[in-house]
Formats: structure tokens, C-alpha cells, sequence
């Protein structure tokens, strides 16, 4: 008999749960904007992902095509020194998506998790970890980059990742404390505790998923911020190496007003790529929003 | 809180000494020698012994704590040292320095005023036609990447139209130092605006929502209040708290961040003095363009702190 | 009550700091004007209009040769705008090898070769009106031996030099064996005033505060210099010769030679490179003048040092062979406007070219690899130090072909492309580009007591004599026979490969009306160009 009953409100919980995404899902396709950056951002990066599994040819020069305008044979023209624009976008934005990706991620978690931290316990944890936020914070990003370009000789993609990472994490992490700070004094937290809720209970299952909604935005929009960071760092030349074709390093090409001039297809593509997916995840970034905040609702 | 405020400015000197002894270790630890980038090879293998006597006159046969001290001890008493190839660094930063201050002040200015004015215009008129046609625009501005919004500018501004000069900050022949300022301004401004532009008004708008939609507007409005007054009162005065934080935080990325800017329109500041003596391992200028830039960023966040717990009295001062 | 007004002050506090943050910026903005203005009014003589009597030229930056806040300094590439200010004792012609007296009034060589008598012209004059002399003379070229930052043409020659003695205004110039090319260099070598910089440290000479406004010997002096920005030249009223009819040069700091053309602040630029070589050629108003000249693109293996260190990998001569025949070379030259494929240091066209040919042979390559014994799980290290697109995408090239041998490749843009291969060892090929007078100077760099590349060829004498016999040869027969010796060694050792010879192109506006006759050289060196009958249209 009992056992019914409990049966019956968790699966009054499961149909209201339903019913909320059900009609998160309406209100998030009612947003035209949103909607089209998820199908932009999920077709490009499937695009992306087939040709690269696919094993297209984005390396191979041909001396006699150089800089050809688009035609048949080559979709986006061929680039300076003759190969294939199209796969090299196409390839070049698997490394570029998984850049942003990671980075807006890892980012974020990291952010997210210290934010709580320092926000929640305060005092002693709190001061360190505000100073070493500080710290980093104080250091110029390019500095960074290129102590650890000229520690590790080489410019590869894992130290890209690894500065993206520790050089991205500090605005999540301000925010997210400031929220517990705020938060922490609230009567529901107390009476959390006063039941004996465990600390990270109360931190990560009753704080943060009031601080959810900036965390989401905040990480998508970072996306696109590091697919743009990795562009404006190769353009100084501190970004991955030029045998691996990012998008930054393929939009490389710019640098030359002759390019620019005469070879439009050579850097209207890969701009293009980087726009689109940029502006199309910033888009779904403000679609997630408007559906996820709870005081819209 | 004057007792906080204090506090906060003399956590700001140990911050500094970590972030130079840091920022000095790391430069020299790198093994890049300095004599390859000072003097170049074949010129090393021609004459050794000068180059020996070099190293010697430059210190840098000394231990490396060693030399970080007389450095420090130097820089306090405002002394900033040499280039390596001999400039005085004072002298380059008294030029250089100038110049980015006023390329960001310009782009902070221009940026602020049209975010924030088209951000609460979206969040007030939400889906409205401003919103979508702002957002588009706002977001196409921060989408396409800044060197090559600035390499495009270029193109058709300096070069197709010839309106603008495409590089540099004073002509030669300029005949009047305002229109001279603003004809090599105006580009690089617009620009580093395009850019900013995008993440202001994204967060006015947002803050400008939340605030619209929390409960004591819904009061507000209840009550009657004018609509105008709803908005400008109590909304406004409260989406700005995020919005300056925002702000503050764009203070030392546009002045570190307009490198790019910089070397784009070879704009001669601070910016591009750093990627030169960073590419070419010149550490005394690294240094110092470092620790200026290091101090904007902890000087902003100080006044961060500050605004913060002057908005919200629940953020404890003993932090 | 208390807490309030604390709070009103604190308020006021970070308020006033944000606004004296901005005052700081407000101030120094309305400083930097008020020297631009300073600037604008010293330029406000040539008023709007006047600009078309201004001839421009411009200087790149970053390129780590000059630097936007002085004037670009002599010793080590000439410039154009330097080389109207500063003066050799001899002028070139345009190929850089026959010369004519500049400061000098005359020279005799001994018989031998070893004994220069130079008498320098009476009454010159520096541009603030001391007396040029002999002096100068001395103290120029004792202190290029002790600076650290001087082209090694220069270093080079002047450690022939054992004796060196003025009397009057004949300088005597005793050498410990015939350099050839002494006369050459003496004509690219710029004389500098001896009381602006006597007390300069030789080791950093090029950064004297002196280069902010340089006292000269040319044509033109500084007027204004405007760190970052630009700098104007005037006429020289202490220069003894014709004056020129271009009264005003202004010379602006740039990145780029293409963006300076397309927006009108350079009459004159050149470059190699095949994006500026199109772009001018397809502007109007620019005329081009292609230039041969021996700018050598070459790969060089990084084999051992003097210590004995050595990088096993480069060690076979079959390997070394094979990367080489992999790359095809006439394919490559086709990134360049105008380069001829090279298989020596010795040009094909040449009459002592020895006819061997480095062949694109990807089966003959990889059969050398195979019989090498190379490991082929190794990462092939090649680096590069040019950052321009064009060299950019030759490696991007060269690392697609070697990657067709089977090997994995990486290539590594380095700051130095020589010094980082034996500091390191890291690397197995550098990829190098020379600007040189003659093919003697690719020579000299095989020989063993050379700093540089002894550390990479683990110091082999095997060149050494072979060297000697090419700077001793006066007739065209014993320098053909010295050369093909040289060629034939160098290509059976392997220890750099030329890829090709590069030609530049020197454009000139159509705002500028050349004198009859006008022929450039080489743009990092200095010969003469007739300047003073340059006119302005």
C-alpha cells in the first residue's frame, strides 16, 4: 500500500518534470534565433567531424592551382600555395570547435567549482583563492602564452588547451562567488544545514543550480570566445602550429592586403566559418537563457 | 569600509612583487638567451669576444636571483631600466603608454555609451525590432574576429577610399594636431568599439532582464510607478552593478588586448611594444609593460571589490 | 549615522580613483597632442598643398633589422633613407662590384694587393659643421671591428686588416693577406662622426641616443624625428656636392611595404615577396624594376659542433641526399615572383656553373632512405625563422613532400634560424636566406674557423684551402677552376643545399621622375642612384 503511494508522487514528479521540459522545449523553439544557431552549430559541426573521420585531403599542394578562384573541382577555391579551401575549412573547424569546446568547458567546471568553494566557506580558502584568481587574472594572457611557447619550443595544440584553461577560469569564478556569498546568508540554505545536508550537498545540489543559468550562458559564449582568442593568436603568430589547420591559421592568410584584395575565397570562407559558428552558438547562448531562467518562468 | 578599502589597495603590493618575481623567473628560465635576439648570429661567431664582454656589461652572468633583486631594487627607485638594446624603458613607456591610453579611453568611451544605451533598449523592448536588429548587429561585431574587422577597415576606408590613413598615429605632414588625431584615431577606435560593443550590450541586456523580471519591478510597477521610472530608478541603477564590473574588467583587456589592435594599424603603443619584445626576448621591456599592464588589471578589480560592496551590503567586508 | 558617512567616503574615494585614472589618460592624451601639434607646426611650413614636394619613403618595423624610435643605423643593412645621410670613402654602381670615389678623392692599391693608399677629399663637412677627416675614418672602422652589431661583411673584411694609419687626409691601409673585395665593402661601409660618438660603447653604438637626430655626411639630415610615427630629412647645407632638387623626404615607420604603397605614404618599396610583387605590379602609378642579384634560399643540415656533439640522424650522406631529392625545387620557385633553381652556390647561368643537378626523384629518394637505414618513426625537425607568408608556405610545402618519403615532419617557426640549430641540436634542417655581394660570401661560410657555421658543419676543414684558392683568384680561369672545385665538394658533403636564387623588385611611384640612366642595386646595400637629380612630379 505504502509502496504504491510513494510510487505514485515520484512518478508525479517524473510527469511534472516532463511537463517542464516539455514546455521548455516549446519556449526554446519558439526562439527563431536560438533555434537556428542550434541547427548552424550542430550542422557545421557535423560537417566538420564527417570530413575529418572521412579522412578528406587538406594537405596536399598543387603547384600548378595556386590561389584558384572556386570552381568545379575546388568548392571554395584553393588557397596560397593550392589546396583545398573546402577541406581545409572543413577540417580546420574540427580543431577549432574542439578548441572552444574544451576550453568554454573545462573553463567553466574549473571556474565554477573554486567559485563555490571560496563563496561557501569563505575566510582563509576564500582570500587564497580570491589572490590567486587575482593573480592570474593580472597576468596579460599573451605573456602567458608565450612563456609557455618558449618553455615548451614548440606551439602545440595541448598548450593552447592548457593556457585557454588556466587563463579562462576567473570570471566563472568571481561570479559564481559573489552568487554564494549572496546566497549563503538566504533562510533556505540555513535550513539546509539545520537538517545536517552535507557541505557539498548544499553547495553544488541547493546553491549552484541558482547560478546554473550564468554558468550555461557564460560557458557557451566562451565557446566562442576561444574559437576567436585561437584566431587573434595565430594573426600575432603565438597560435598552434601552421601544419594544424585551424581556422585561425587558415583566416592567416588576411594578414596580406593583396589577399584581400584579389583572392577574396582565401579568407571570406574561413571568416565566414568563424562568424557563422560564433554567431550562431552566441545565439543559442541567449535561447538557453531566456529558457532556463527560472524568473521568466 | 575606508578600513577595507586600505586593506585592498596594500594587498596590491605583495601582488605585484609575486606577479614580477614570477613573471621575471619564468621570462629567464625559458633558456632564451638574450645576446641571440641582441646581436645577431653571424655576428656572434665574428666576434666572440666581444659578445663575451657584452653578456658581462649586461649582467647576465650573475644567478638569476641576484639580478631580479637589482632589478627590483632598481624599478623602486624608479628606475626602469634598459631595453636590451639600450633605450631607456622610462622613455619608451612615456611615449608609448600615452598613446594605447587614449586609443582605449576613446573605444571605453564610444563602446559604454552605445552598449549600454542599445542593451537596455533591447531588455526594455525585448523582441521588439531594436532588440533583434541590436543583437544582430552586436553579435556580428563580436563574431567576426577583430584583426580582420580592422584588416577590412583598412581596406576599404584607407586604401579603396583613401578617408583615413592606414597606419601610425601622427602624420608628418599634419597640419592640424586635432584633425591628425582624429583621422588616425577614428579606424583603430571603431574597431576596438565594434568589438567591445558586442559584450556590453549583451550584458546590459541580460542584467537589464534579470532585473526587469525580479520581483521588486513586478512591485514597483504594482504600485504604479511611471514606467520611466520603473526603468531608469530601479532598473537601471541596479542591471549597472554587473554591467561596470563588466566594465572594469574591459579596462585592462582592451589596453593588454588591443596588441592585436596595435600591430594590425601599427598603432605605436604599449601594446605592440610588448609582441615586439616578446618575440624578440627583450625581458627588461616584458618586464616592466607587464607590471603596467598587471597593475590596470589589479587596480580595476580593486575598484571592483569596492563598488560591490558598496551595492551590496551582504558582501562581507572582511574579505 | 557614522557608517553612512564612512560609506559616503569610501564611495567618494574609488570614485575620485576612477577619475584620476581617467584624468591620467585625459592628461597624457592632451600631452601627446600637444607634441603632435609641436610636430604639425614644424611640418605646417610645407602647408597642405605643398605635400606634393614632399618625397615618402618608408622603413619596416618588426622585422627585427630597424626599430620605429630612431633612425635606422648603417652597419648592418643600408637603408635608402640612411643611405642619403650617411657617406662611404667609395659609391657602388648598381651591381655593387665597381666603385668611384665618394669621400675619397682617389686610392691606390700596392701590386700586391696589401697596401691601400686612400686620400679623402679636402673641406667636407659634417651636417653640424665640423670638419670631416681622416679622424672619422680611423675611428670607424676600428670601432665597426669592436661593435657588436655590424654586418659581417664589414667584421669580415676588416680583420684583414693589420695597420691602419692617417696623416694629413691620407689614410694607409696594410692587409695580411689580398682581400678582393675590400674596395666593395669599403664602398658600402658608412663613415660616422667620431666627436658625436667617440664615447659610445662600441657594443651598443646603434642604440646611442645619437640616432635620434644623427649628424650626417649625405645629402639630407634629420629634421624631425616622431618615435613611432615617422621621421622628415632636409637638405644637408654642409653637403659639398651638387644639391638635390627634392627638398623634403619623409619617411614613415610601417609593418608592411604593400599597405604603406596602397595608402600613399611610400614612393619607393621593394620586397621578394610574391604578394607585394603583385600587388605593385598591378598599381597604376608604380613602376618596377626587377633586380638580380644573389639573394640565396637555402636548407642547411645541422651536422655537429666543434665539441663533437653530433645529431646522428643528419650524419649519412644517403639521408641527407634523399630529403633533397624529395623537394621539387622548380615547383617551389613558383611561389616567388622571380627565382631561378639552384644547385650549387654557383647561379646555372653562370659560365663556372659545373652542370650537376639536384633532380625531383621522389623513387631515387626513397630508395636512398631505405638504404640509409634511416628510422622511420622519427620526427624530421625543420626550422625556419622568416615569418612572411611566402616563406610560410614554402615550408608548408616542403614539409608536405618530405611527409611523401614516409616521414613524420614537423616544422618550427624559430626566432633564429642559425644559432638555434647547434644551441639546441633540436633541429635537423634549417631553412636560411642569404643576401649576399658575390658567390665568395656563400663560400666563406663553409670555412672551418667560421663561429657560426662551424658549429654546425662540426667544424670540417675539408673547404678550407679550396676557399683560400677562390679569394686569391684574379683571372676568370683560376676562379672557374676554384669554383668548380668548391661545387663539386659541396655537393658530394651535403651540408647545405641552395633551393634557389630570389630576385627583388624595387618600385617607384609616378610621383617621382628618375633622372635618365637610373639603375638599383641590391636594396640592402647602397650604390649610386643619381639622387640629386631625382625630381617630383
Amino acid at each position: 500500500m505504502s509502496e504504491a503511494k510513494t510510487m505514485s508522487i515520484k512518478e508525479q514528479n517524473k510527469g511534472a518534470a516532463t511537463s517542464l521540459m516539455k514546455k521548455n522545449i516549446r519556449k526554446f523553439l519558439r526562439n527563431k534565433l536560438a533555434v537556428f544557431g542550434l541547427v548552424v552549430v550542430a550542422l557545421m559541426t557535423i560537417a566538420c567531424v564527417v570530413a575529418f573521420i572521412g579522412g578528406i585531403d587538406f594537405r596536399t599542394p598543387d603547384m600548378a592551382n595556386m590561389r584558384a578562384a572556386p570552381n568545379s573541382a575546388h568548392m571554395f577555391g584553393t588557397d596560397t600555395i593550392g589546396r583545398d579551401l573546402l577541406a581545409r575549412v572543413l577540417v580546420g573547424g574540427c580543431y577549432s570547435i574542439f578548441i572552444g569546446v574544451f576550453c568554454a568547458v573545462a573553463s567553466n567546471v574549473l571556474g565554477a567549482v573554486l567559485g563555490a568553494i571560496a563563496g561557501y566557506f569563505g575566510g582563509k580558502i576564500d582570500a587564497l583563492l580570491v589572490r590567486l584568481s587575482e593573480l592570474f587574472q593580472a597576468f596579460p594572457q599573451l605573456v602567458l602564452v608565450m612563456m609557455l611557447v618558449a618553455m615548451l619550443k614548440t606551439r602545440g595544440l595541448g598548450n593552447l588547451l592548457l593556457i585557454f584553461v588556466i587563463t579562462g577560469w576567473m570570471t566563472t569564478f568571481r561570479m559564481v562567488r559573489n552568487e554564494f556569498m549572496s546566497l549563503k546568508g538566504e533562510t533556505y540554505v540555513k535550513v539546509c544545514e539545520a537538517f545536517g545536508m552535507s557541505k557539498s550537498n548544499v553547495m553544488f545540489k541547493q546553491i549552484l543550480p541558482n547560478v546554473m543559468t550564468p554558468i550555461i550562458v557564460s560557458t557557451t559564449t566562451n565557446v566562442a570566445y576561444f574559437i576567436l582568442q585561437e584566431a587573434s593568436l595565430s594573426f600575432i603568430g603565438l597560435g598552434v602550429a601552421d601544419s594544424t589547420p585551424t581556422w585561425g591559421n587558415i583566416l592567416n592568410a588576411a594578414k596580406n592586403l593583396q589577399v584581400v584584395q584579389n583572392q577574396w575565397w582565401i579568407w571570406v570562407f574561413p571568416g565566414l566559418a568563424i562568424s557563422l559558428f560564433v554567431l550562431a552558438i552566441n545565439f543559442l547562448g541567449d535561447g538557453l537563457r531566456d529558457v532556463l531562467d527560472a524568473k521568466q518562468q | 569600509m575606508l578600513k577595507y578599502i586600505l586593506k585592498k589597495l596594500l594587498m596590491m603590493i605583495p601582488m605585484l612583487l609575486i606577479i614580477s618575481f614570477i613573471v621575471y623567473m619564468g621570462l629567464r628560465s625559458t633558456g632564451v638567451d638574450p645576446i641571440n635576439f641582441l646581436v645577431s648570429p653571424d655576428v656572434i661567431a665574428a666576434n666572440p669576444d666581444n659578445i663575451e664582454a657584452l653578456r658581462e656589461s649586461l649582467g647576465l652572468n650573475d644567478p638569476l636571483i641576484v639580478q631580479y633583486g637589482r632589478w627590483l631594487g632598481d624599478l623602486l627607485r624608479g628606475n626602469l631600466g634598459y631595453s636590451l638594446d639600450g633605450t631607456p624603458i622610462l622613455q619608451t613607456v612615456a611615449t608609448r603608454l600615452p598613446y594605447t591610453l587614449e586609443l582605449s579611453a576613446y573605444a571605453m568611451l564610444f563602446s559604454a555609451v552605445i552598449g549600454i544605451g542599445i542593451g537596455i533598449i533591447s531588455a526594455i523592448r525585448q523582441n521588439g525590432i531594436v532588440d533583434y536588429i541590436g543583437r544582430v548587429l552586436a553579435v556580428l561585431g563580436q563574431a567576426v574576429p577583430q584583426f580582420l574587422v580592422g584588416i577590412l577597415l583598412i581596406w576599404i576606408f584607407a586604401i579603396k577610399l583613401g578617408w583615413f590613413p592606414a597606419a601610425n598615429r601622427v602624420s608628418p605632414d599634419a597640419t592640424n594636431a586635432f584633425v591628425d588625431a582624429f583621422m588616425h584615431l577614428f579606424l583603430p577606435v571603431l574597431t576596438l568599439t565594434i568589438g567591445m560593443v558586442a559584450v556590453l550590450m549583451r550584458y546590459a541586456r541580460n542584467t537589464m532582464l534579470d532585473v526587469l523580471n525580479s520581483d521588486y519591478i513586478k512591485t514597483a510597477r504594482s504600485k504604479g510607478i511611471p514606467e520611466w521610472k520603473v526603468y531608469l530608478k530601479h532598473g537601471f541603477r541596479n542591471a549597472m552593478k554587473p554591467v561596470l564590473v563588466i566594465l572594469m574588467f574591459r579596462i585592462p583587456a582592451l589596453i593588454g588586448g588591443s596588441v592585436v589592435i596595435e600591430t594590425v594599424f601599427s598603432y605605436p603603443g604599449i601594446g605592440i611594444t610588448m609582441t615586439n619584445a616578446i618575440t624578440s626576448g627583450d625581458y627588461p621591456v616584458v618586464l616592466v609593460t607587464t607590471l603596467i599592464i598587471a597593475a590596470t588589471m589589479l587596480i580595476c578589480s580593486f575598484m571592483v571589490d569596492v563598488f560591490n560592496a558598496l551595492l551590496d551590503p551582504r558582501v562581507r567586508l572582511d574579505g | 549615522m557614522k557608517k553612512k558617512l564612512s560609506r559616503a567616503l569610501a564611495m567618494l574615494l574609488s570614485v575620485s580613483m576612477l577619475a584620476a585614472m581617467l584624468a591620467g589618460c585625459g592628461g597624457k592624451t592632451s600631452s601627446s597632442s600637444g607634441t603632435a601639434s609641436a610636430g604639425a607646426s614644424s611640418a605646417a611650413g610645407s602647408s597642405a598643398g605643398a605635400s606634393a614636394d614632399v618625397l615618402k619613403l618608408a622603413v619596416t618595423t618588426g622585422d627585427g633589422q630597424s626599430t620605429d624610435d630612431k633612425i635606422p643605423t648603417p652597419w648592418y643593412n643600408r637603408t635608402f633613407a640612411a643611405n642619403l645621410m650617411f657617406r662611404s670613402l667609395f659609391v657602388a654602381d648598381s651591381t655593387l662590384t665597381k666603385t668611384s670615389p665618394d669621400l675619397a678623392e682617389s686610392c691606390t692599391i700596392s701590386d700586391d694587393g696589401l697596401t691601400y693608399t686612400i686620400t679623402l677629399k679636402d673641406g667636407l663637412k659634417w651636417s653640424d659643421g665640423e670638419a670631416l677627416t681622416v679622424d672619422d675614418v680611423v675611428w670607424s672602422i676600428e670601432t665597426a671591428k669592436k661593435a657588436a652589431q655590424v654586418n659581417p661583411n664589414y667584421s669580415t673584411a676588416f680583420s684583414y686588416i693589420s695597420s691602419l694609419s692617417a696623416e694629413g687626409n691620407v689614410i694607409t691601409m696594410v692587409l695580411t693577406s689580398p682581400y678582393s673585395a675590400m674596395m666593395d665593402v669599403l664602398a658600402q661601409f658608412a663613415i660616422l662622426p667620431k666627436h658625436c660618438l667617440e664615447k659610445a660603447d662600441p657594443l651598443s653604438i646603434e642604440s646611442d641616443p645619437y640616432w635620434a637626430k644623427p649628424v650626417c655626411s649625405g645629402m639630407y639630415c634629420v629634421d624631425e624625428l616622431n618615435v613611432g610615427n615617422y621621421f622628415t630629412m632636409k637638405v644637408n647645407e654642409h653637403y659639398e656636392g651638387a644639391a638635390p632638387k627634392i627638398q623634403k623626404i619623409q619617411v614613415s615607420f610601417v609593418s608592411d611595404y604593400v599597405t604603406a604603397a596602397q595608402s600613399g605614404i611610400a614612393d619607393y618599396v621593394y620586397g621578394n615577396d610574391a604578394n607585394l610583387v603583385n600587388t605593385l605590379n598591378g598599381m597604376d602609378n608604380y613602376t618596377g624594376y626587377q633586380i638580380d642579384q644573389l639573394f640565396y634560399k637555402y636548407f642547411i643540415f645541422n651536422m655537429k659542433g666543434v665539441d663533437g656533439k653530433e645529431n646522428p640522424a643528419m650524419q649519412n650522406v644517403l639521408v641527407r641526399k634523399a630529403l633533397m631529392e624529395a623537394i621539387d625545387r622548380a615547383a617551389l620557385a613558383n611561389l616567388y615572383p622571380s627565382a631561378s633553381v639552384l644547385n650549387g652556390g654557383v647561379p646555372n647561368t653562370d659560365e663556372a656553373y659545373n652542370g650537376f643537378e639536384w633532380k625531383y626523384d621522389l623513387d631515387q629518394a626513397k630508395a636512398d632512405l631505405a638504404a640509409s637505414g634511416y628510422d622511420m618513426n622519427r620526427t624530421l625537425r625543420i626550422c625556419y625563422y622568416n615569418n612572411d607568408q611566402t616563406s610560410v608556405d614554402l615550408i608548408n610545402t616542403v614539409v608536405y613532400y618530405l611527409e611523401q618519403l614516409g616521414l613524420k615532419v614537423e616544422a618550427t617557426l624559430s626566432n633564429d634560424g642559425t644559432t638555434d640549430l647547434f644551441t639546441t641540436r633540436d633541429y635537423d634542417i634549417g631553412f636560411k636566406g642569404k643576401s649576399a655581394f658575390a658567390m665568395n660570401e656563400w663560400y666563406t661560410e663553409y670555412l672551418s674557423t667560421d663561429g657560426l657555421f662551424s658549429n654546425i658543419y662540426g667544424g670540417d676543414a675539408s673547404f678550407d684551402a679550396l676557399v683560400a684558392d677562390l679569394m686569391a683568384a684574379t683571372d676568370s680561369a683560376s676562379r672557374k677552376a676554384a669554383l668548380t672545385a668548391l661545387q663539386n665538394l659541396e655537393q658530394e658533403l651535403v651540408y647545405k643545399v641552395p633551393m634557389f636564387i630570389v630576385g627583388t623588385y624595387v618600385f617607384v611611384s609616378d610621383h617621382v621622375k628618375l633622372p635618365d640612366g637610373v639603375s638599383f642595386c641590391n636594396p640592402f646595400y647602397s650604390c649610386d642612384l643619381d639622387f640629386a637629380n631625382w625630381e617630383l612630379a
